[in-house]
């Protein structure tokens, strides 16, 4: 088992590799990270020049992601453009640990995400758990009373706000639930913001402010976990194994809960441990709507004014938690379905 | 399944030692205003180039002087206006120009340190040496200027390299004061430069001359300005003001209807009938120094039609400009009639108005018409449809569409692709669509210079042409004319009035006549206040230039 | 338990010729299966109905008329001029929601076709032959997963906007963005279909009745396409149902981030996205739009799930 595991982790680093030099290719076709400031009659040609320079953004671009892999502090650049090179780099590579520095911010990646990632874990996990439990929940009731009234209701409502593009739940959500009940004199919720700028930040607060954008996310991806489970389930109870334990006489509870919800859990589980690492990178809409300063609006501003090296790293945080989420679920799977095995 | 649980139960513990973090901050008894911002700054500096961040300081951070509502100038650090009558304006034997700056006595930084003129030469430093910063505006002063005397603690003299007469409108000549030196000057000599330092981004500390002083800055979330104890002008009413960042536009209304915040700034023109609708919110604006335009291309590799002056005319004879303006961005809207700002057009300023007869003569005179019945004109085989790029805003979509079908009408056949402002505005070795010269038709807006008719040289000179020797060059539409770049040159050093307007004329009609600018509509300021809880006539003088809107932030009132 | 698994396979999937009888009583109770589903059945009827809005409703409108702004009549509440009113340039919203739903439908049900394909190949290939193969496929399927789908879906938008041509397909004008963005949709899709069917095939391998398969000599691709294949069906239906709702969503998605398809082609999601900033005033400008994505979408998959239960005698007590 320590073998299988130690291998599967060597085996991640040619691919945490490929992620990046993806990565880093692709970026170079998104645009030019200088692009805001070229429009800006204050900032002169030439200060946008050297500006580049000394970003190394006028080196070749496999030299730069050499850089960016083992630093600069041997490469010397012309930073006076007088046709000699004069001063060497700062960076010292991810490999000895310089994550980089922010274009935009001018301060190191770590700090940047730092400050960010706590605040998306926040509602990321509060909204993972949401979801898993009620997912998995109501799939499972939806699956033992198969065309109930009640599975066809869960089934409708789920349905429904599946459909639903994200940003129209959320800013609808607002609307009914901020704006209108305000209006109508019920007691309403705040439209955004993690906690109330006026004073109050209590843990209390906190939490009302996590409601709405709870909802918008959990209301979308409940009903795929609640479809996926009652797929699941519903083939696992009709197949002949169950049949066949139900002739042997076991409970009813026995027979869905312990052999149903094992069997039926092999897929779920994978979908599962696919959604765990994108906590990490964020929901975009959500973060950037309900103004919650996370890892997706970080994101998504990186790209808006193009800031590379946090969205390397950005990347890779999420590349190495996929990783290591995926050793998770194959391990979970080998635990659940001995005939599953690994050499 | 152990670790499973074992994660989820680290994210647990994440989520409560996160919200532990998030102290508990009462505040009772205060006037508190909130205003909605949609973009946050990188750094709380003088050295910042975005404009939000630039308006934020105005609550923190005074120029040396400033404009008013009505751009008539007032002094703030100093204790008069240098002029050539009050005998601070001279000349030296060079012929250049001297300005003498007076400051007030006993004016103090946020932190109680006195205001001398080593703080403004430490700005000089900063302005003439590119290697102290690189995320700074510029403009031409290490080119204008050629010394600073300190004369005493609170008189100095700025010496031009040149006769200069935009001592006083220039982009720094006001702004020379903002930049403690007891403090930035440490960590100049420790570091090298101004650019490592978390001085201007940790959110603490940052001094400056101004109303307010920064209290706490948690980024993304808000920023909260107190009251400066040291500031000598004015006492404000509004004992805190809370920056609270909203993203989303329809957020910022919502939050405006449900009183969670009281200001709001830079709404979008469509967006204006969304606030009138909110009971008790008032709206107003004033006119921005920004106008959108149609960009063309007048040289390789662009569209070869565009080559050619009269179908550049013909784009804009086919277009309804003022009818565009009015649907899209609101009833009155003033269509520019060239880049220089609305004070500096002349009498009798030439525009073309929308024709479509003479558009279609203009083309057919070029040579391009319909021969293969395709709907569209064309000429040696080139058909002539144009590659029409704008950033993904949607008033610029909105543009687009309309405009699509004006040249539609006169049988010019558009592609209108929106992008991403990174791709259109790359430099020209990313192959930006702009200064690679990589389109046809371009729209987006760029900001005229509001005091001065000094032209922009990165943007309209033959020097500007972007290359791959030039490669930051921003005239992607590679119109060159040396003699307007002369013009401009000389615009630049003439102090003589009537003189000077006879060369800024001349340049506008070689402006006017190059026709690869077509101005659409000269940009507003529009903002919007919670009539409720405040005075709205106390609000309504906000500033006009790039970022001075909060200039007046001293003197807002609660209402009654 | 060999034997019933062994003979189920086998007549779910009907062959052709063959077992022409058989097969025909197999559709037949499928059918009668679905029809008994009652919400697979208001599925069909709905999707019925706005395939129904979508088609008839050419008759009354052309597409040149769709596309056509008036600007002095924006944001005109619904008249009889303008039964749904009019967008932010005055376009008329009932023209666009039947022109814009034809290229909503293309794309989901396109981009899906391509996920779909690419996802089962995969996961069967990978699951099936094992060793190098399976090692290689799921790194790549890794890798791809490793990087969010947003930024995969923003990078391919921002390369391929640089030749954004209006095409003419079949006499419409359309922009190239509709193709765009089934390959980027479909494209970015399939990796998580194909870690499921790899491990149900995973399972499945080792089951008595493809072991014994195995034994008695049958070729790899028939044991995969009567005997693997037909095992994974259940779960890439479920997949290709939701995927289509999916796609549709993301199209909506991709327009309200700025990347969607491009004018003059209209679809929900263009529609839909300026209306966001103006969800108390202008209501019918993301109503219409956003009531026929909800519609489409919910309509598609209560028919998938009706699809499942009836091909999947299984699933039915």
């Amino acid at each position: 088992m320590t073998q299988y595991i130690m291998r599967r982790l060597l085996q991640a680093i040619p691919l945490l590799l490929i992620v990046t030099v993806l990565i880093y290719g692709l970026l170079k076709a998104v645009g030019d990270p200088l692009a805001h400031l070229a429009n800006d009659p204050l900032v002169r040609a030439e200060d946008r020049a050297i500006l580049r320079r000394s970003l190394g953004l006028d080196d070749p671009v496999a030299l730069q992601f050499l850089h960016w892999l083992i630093g600069d502090d041997w490469h010397q650049r012309d930073l006076d453009f007088d046709g000699e090179p004069d001063t060497y780099g700062e960076r010292r590579g991810v490999l000895r640990g310089d994550f980089g520095e922010s274009f935009r911010f001018g301060r190191p990646v770590t700090q940047v995400i730092g400050a960010v990632l706590p605040n998306t874990l926040i509602l990321g996990v509060t909204a993972y758990i949401v979801t898993v439990v009620l997912g998995l929940g109501i799939g499972i009731f939806a699956a033992l009373r198969q065309y109930s009234f009640l599975d066809n209701l869960i089934t409708t409502i789920s349905f429904i706000l599946f459909s639903m593009p994200i940003f129209l739940v959320a800013l609808l959500s607002v609307f009914f639930f901020s704006v209108k009940f305000q209006e109508w004199g019920l007691p309403s919720l705040p439209t955004g913001g993690m906690y109330d700028v006026r004073g109050d930040r209590s843990l209390d607060e906190l939490l009302v402010r996590l409601i709405l954008p709870v909802f918008s996310l959990a209301a979308i991806s409940i009903a795929r976990y609640t479809r996926f489970v009652r797929a699941s389930m519903l083939e696992v109870i009709n197949s002949d194994y169950i049949r066949t334990a139900r002739a042997k006489g076991l409970s009813e509870r026995r027979i869905n809960y312990v052999h149903g919800l094992k069997n039926a859990s092999l897929p779920v589980i994978t979908l599962m441990g696919l959604d765990i690492p994108f906590i990490l990178s964020g929901a975009v809409v959500t973060e950037t709507i309900f103004g919650w300063p996370g890892m997706g609006k970080l994101f998504i501003d990186s790209l808006t004014i193009l800031d590379p090296p946090v969205l390397i790293i950005f990347v890779l945080i999420t590349a190495v938690a996929v990783v290591l989420m995926q050793l998770l679920t194959d391990l979970v799977y080998a635990w659940l379905d001995p005939r599953i095995h690994y050499n | 399944m152990r670790k499973c649980f074992r994660f989820l139960s680290l994210g647990l513990i994440a989520v409560l030692l996160g919200t532990l973090a998030i102290g508990a901050v009462g505040a009772q008894d205060e006037t508190v205003l909130v205003l909605g911002v949609d973009q946050e700054p990188e750094r709380l500096s003088p050295l910042n180039s975005l404009v939000q961040g630039g308006a934020l300081e105005q609550f923190y951070a005074r120029n040396v002087w400033d404009w008013d509502t009505e751009r008539n100038i007032y002094p703030i650090m100093v204790e008069e206006i240098p002029t050539i009558e009050n005998g601070m304006v001279t000349e030296n034997e060079a012929g250049n120009t001297v300005v003498t700056y007076k400051l007030r006595e006993g004016m103090r930084w946020s932190d109680g340190e006195p205001i001398t003129s080593a703080d403004c030469e430490f700005g000089h430093l900063v302005y003439t040496d590119s290697s102290t910063s690189a995320n700074i505006g510029r403009a031409d002063y290490a080119g204008a200027v050629e010394s600073f005397e300190v004369i005493d603690d609170l008189t100095f003299n700025v010496v031009y390299a040149q006769p200069y007469p935009d001592y006083a409108s220039n982009e720094f000549s006001n702004a020379r004061c903002r930049y403690p030196n007891h403090i930035l000057r440490p960590i100049l000599e420790a570091d090298g430069s101004l650019d490592q330092t978390s001085y201007f981004t940790a959110g603490e500390g940052v001094v400056g001359y101004g109303p307010y002083r920064l209290a706490e800055w948690d980024k993304g979330q808000s920023i909260t300005f107190e009251k400066n104890e040291f500031w000598d002008g004015q006492e404000p009413a509004i004992d805190r003001i809370i920056i609270r960042y909203i993203f989303e536009t329809a957020q910022m209304r919502n939050a405006m209807e449900t009183s969670e915040i009281d200001l709001t700034y830079l709404i979008a023109d469509p967006q204006l009938p969304e606030y009138e609708a909110i009971p008790g919110v008032a709206v107003w604006n004033v006119p921005a120094v920004l106008a959108d335009a149609v960009w063309v291309n007048t040289a390789e590799p662009g569209h070869p039609a565009l080559h050619d002056v009269r179908v550049r005319e013909a784009i804009a004879y086919a277009l309804d400009r003022p009818a565009m303006a009015d649907g899209i961005i609101g009833a009155g809207t003033l269509v520019p009639l060239s880049w220089y700002p609305p004070s500096l057009w002349y009498d009798g300023h030439p525009y073309r108005e929308y024709d479509v007869e003479k558009a279609n003569a203009l083309l057919d005179e070029a040579g391009w018409v319909d021969s293969n019945g395709s709907g569209t004109r064309d000429k040696d085989g080139v058909e002539l449809v144009l590659r029409f790029y704008t950033t993904t805003r949607q008033d610029r979509m909105d543009y687009q569409l309309l405009i699509q079908e004006y040249l539609s009408a006169v049988g010019i056949g558009t592609q209108p692709i929106p992008t991403s402002a990174t791709i259109l505005f790359g430099n020209f070795s990313a192959r930006g669509f702009f200064a690679a010269h990589d389109f046809d038709l371009a729209l987006f807006a760029n900001s005229a210079k509001a005091l001065s008719p000094v032209g922009d040289p990165d943007t309209y000179w033959c020097t500007a042409i972007g290359s791959a020797e030039n490669p930051d060059g921003f005239n992607g539409m590679s119109w060159c004319n040396p003699e307007y770049d002369e013009l401009d040159a000389q615009i630049s050093r003439t102090i003589d009035p009537e003189e000077r307007a006879e060369l800024v004329q001349r340049a506008q009609e070689l402006f006017y006549e190059g026709a690869f600018w077509h101005g659409l509509h000269v940009r507003r300021n529009n903002f919007a206040v919670n009539g409720d809880r405040w005075d709205v006539a106390s609000f309504e003088d906000m500033g006009t230039l790039t970022n001075n809107f909060f200039q007046k932030a001293e003197f807002w009132q609660p209402a009654m | 338990m060999a034997q019933t698994t062994l003979s189920t396979p086998t007549t779910r999937v009907p062959t052709l010729g063959t077992e022409k009888r058989r097969s025909d009583s197999i559709w037949r109770l499928a059918i009668r299966r679905f029809f008994k589903h009652r919400m697979a059945v208001f599925g069909l009827l709905l999707l019925v109905s706005v395939v129904l809005f979508i088609t008839v409703g050419t008759l009354f409108y052309s597409e040149a008329y769709a596309n056509q702004t008036a600007i002095l009549k924006k944001n005109n509440p619904p008249s009889a001029e303008h039964p749904l009113g009019t967008d932010q340039v005055g376009r008329d919203i009932l023209a666009r929601a039947i022109y814009g739903g034809q290229i909503s439908l293309l794309i989901g049900i396109s981009s899906v076709v391509i996920s779909i394909a690419v996802g089962s190949i995969i996961g069967l290939v990978a699951g099936f032959f094992g060793g190098w193969i399976d090692a290689l496929l799921m790194r790549l399927v890794e890798a791809l997963l490793a990087i969010p789908t947003l930024i995969l879906l923003l990078v391919l938008s921002s390369v391929l906007t640089r030749n954004t041509a209006t095409l003419n397909i079949l006499g419409r004008e359309l922009s190239s963005t509709v193709i765009m963005i089934v390959f980027i949709i479909g494209l970015t899709t399939w990796m998580p279909l194909s870690r499921i069917v790899r491990s149900l095939v995973l399972t499945l391998k080792e089951q008595e009745f493809i072991l014994a398969a195995r034994a008695i000599g049958v070729k790899d691709r028939r044991i995969i396409s009567q005997h693997v294949l037909p095992n994974c069906l259940a779960p890439i239906i479920v997949s290709a149902t939701l995927g289509i709702g999916t796609a549709i969503i993301t199209e909506a998605y991709l327009s309200f981030l700025g990347f969607g398809v491009l004018p003059p082609t209209a679809t929900w999601g263009n529609i839909l996205s300026p209306a966001k900033d103006m969800i108390g005033t202008v209501w019918w400008m993301w109503m219409v739009p956003g009531a026929l994505i909800v519609a489409t979408v919910l309509a598609i998959n209560f028919i998938g799930d009706g699809l499942r239960d009836a091909f999947d005698p299984r699933s039915t007590k």
